[in-house]
């Protein structure tokens, strides 16, 4: 049975195990369409159950949609800092860049992980450092790795930076 | 008493327990093993931790030491000759092959080894690879953030490193390793060694020396083992009770 959003109030519940199975919780219902966690795996899902006034609880096939959910939040996490020129330097950002980084492509897959779109003007030059550095082992996998460190040769020169420490290794 | 900021060389050691390090600083540390080769790690600043020191203390013994209360014995350190904004990326990396805690087998043939830490931190030895000596260790993780510290293609086999490596064995032995793995070791005997020394040399030797030739680095090398005399004495450093015969 599929949802109808248009013939529905939307509601939804947190699953507390990846099969959902059994773990429907009526009292946790927050609204349209929310992420859950798995307690033993820590991995998020989302799952939209029709309200049981309607017709029974009856999961929804969201598979598609919780795995753009879940690489949207993720990339979230990297750009971050990444496309925040102003962010903050310190050891334990870049930290927070890499770990999001790892995770990501860990997650996904590499080419997943799409740098594409990233732009000298809009990057903070040491987190794409460490965002390349992170990522290098597969940096034929991923997609615009290579324009990416073109990007960050001319990010860093555009801060002042020496691009022969920011990107040690790597240039 | 506060360590020093970043220099590209010629960084002195000092007593690990009785100085402190910058957060943005990654060092190598040496100390004396039960062998007389050294022992080596990386000390570093964790995010919520505080100061803590990574090394191999043996087979399947990688070891994090909070620094100084989990020190087990006297350690030296130097700051890595890194440039200061790669060393915090590598930090970064460091903490992740930290935190991730692999176990890793107690092997000698080095060359075997290269590559063995992905950048994700993750240990996966490379085909024909049986596992890291402390030494290898420390150079196998700067190789995964991107630092090549040592051409190994240039070292040179010794005949008294096939009874060190024999050696190495016998302890691997005693320590009722599994078969498999003692079977392999033996057979890696090559007279090919890398030293803690020679890592922690070509580190203070700094990034415009890398990839240091054996040659190169024998000086540097011995000038750290002098180093460390002074600062922790032998017959007062604390004997490593973690395993035999860490190098």
């Amino acid at each position: 049975m599929l949802y109808d959003p248009a013939i529905d109030a939307r509601p939804v519940a947190e699953i507390h195990s990846p099969s959902g199975l059994g773990a429907y919780r009526p009292g946790l219902v927050l609204g349209w369409r929310t992420s859950v966690c798995s307690p033993s795996t820590n991995t998020q899902y989302v799952y939209v159950l029709q309200d049981r006034s309607f017709a029974g609880v009856a999961e929804v096939d969201l598979i598609a949609g919780m795995r753009t959910w879940k690489v949207s939040e993720a990339t979230k996490q990297w750009q971050r800092h990444v496309f925040d020129p102003q962010a903050s330097t310190h050891v334990d950002a870049l930290t927070e860049t890499v770990e999001a980084t790892l995770d990501f492509i860990i997650e996904f897959g590499p080419e997943a992980f799409a740098l594409t779109a990233v732009r000298d003007e809009f990057v903070q030059a040491e987190h794409l450092a460490a965002l390349l550095r992170a990522s290098s082992t597969w940096r034929d996998q991923i997609p615009g790795w290579n324009d990416a460190l073109l990007a960050a040769v001319l990010a860093v020169n555009s801060s002042g930076q020496d691009p022969e420490d920011v990107l040690f290794g790597m240039v | 008493m506060f360590y020093s900021a970043w220099s590209d060389s010629g960084m002195a050691f000092a007593h690990l327990a009785e100085n402190s390090f910058a957060k943005d600083q990654l060092a190598i540390a040496v100390s004396h093993s039960h062998m007389g080769a050294g022992h080596i790690g990386l000390a570093f600043h964790s995010a919520k931790s505080g100061p803590q020191l990574l090394h191999l203390a043996w087979h399947r013994k990688l070891e994090v030491d909070a620094v100084p209360l989990g020190l087990k014995t006297c350690w030296a350190f130097a700051a890595l000759g890194t440039p200061p904004a790669a060393t915090k990326q590598l930090i970064a990396f460091v903490r992740t092959v930290a935190t991730r805690g692999a176990q890793i087998n107690y092997a000698i043939d080095f060359i075997a080894s290269r590559g063995s830490f992905a950048l994700n931190g993750s240990y996966k030895p490379p085909k024909g690879s049986h596992g890291l000596t402390c030494a290898s260790f420390v150079l196998e993780v700067l190789r995964g953030g991107l630092v090549n510290l040592l051409d190994e293609s240039t070292w040179v086999a010794d005949e008294a490193n096939i009874a060190w490596g024999r050696e190495v064995c016998d302890s691997l032995e005693k320590s009722q390793v599994d078969n498999d793995h003692l079977t392999a070791v033996r057979r890696s005997v090559s007279g090919l060694r890398l030293r803690p020394f020679e890592v922690a040399g070509a580190g203070e030797l700094g990034s415009k020396a890398w990839p240091v030739t054996y040659q190169a680095v024998q000086q540097p090398a011995n000038g750290v083992e002098a180093e460390l005399l002074p600062i922790c004495p032998v017959a007062t450093a604390t004997v490593n009770k973690l395993g035999p015969a860490p190098k």
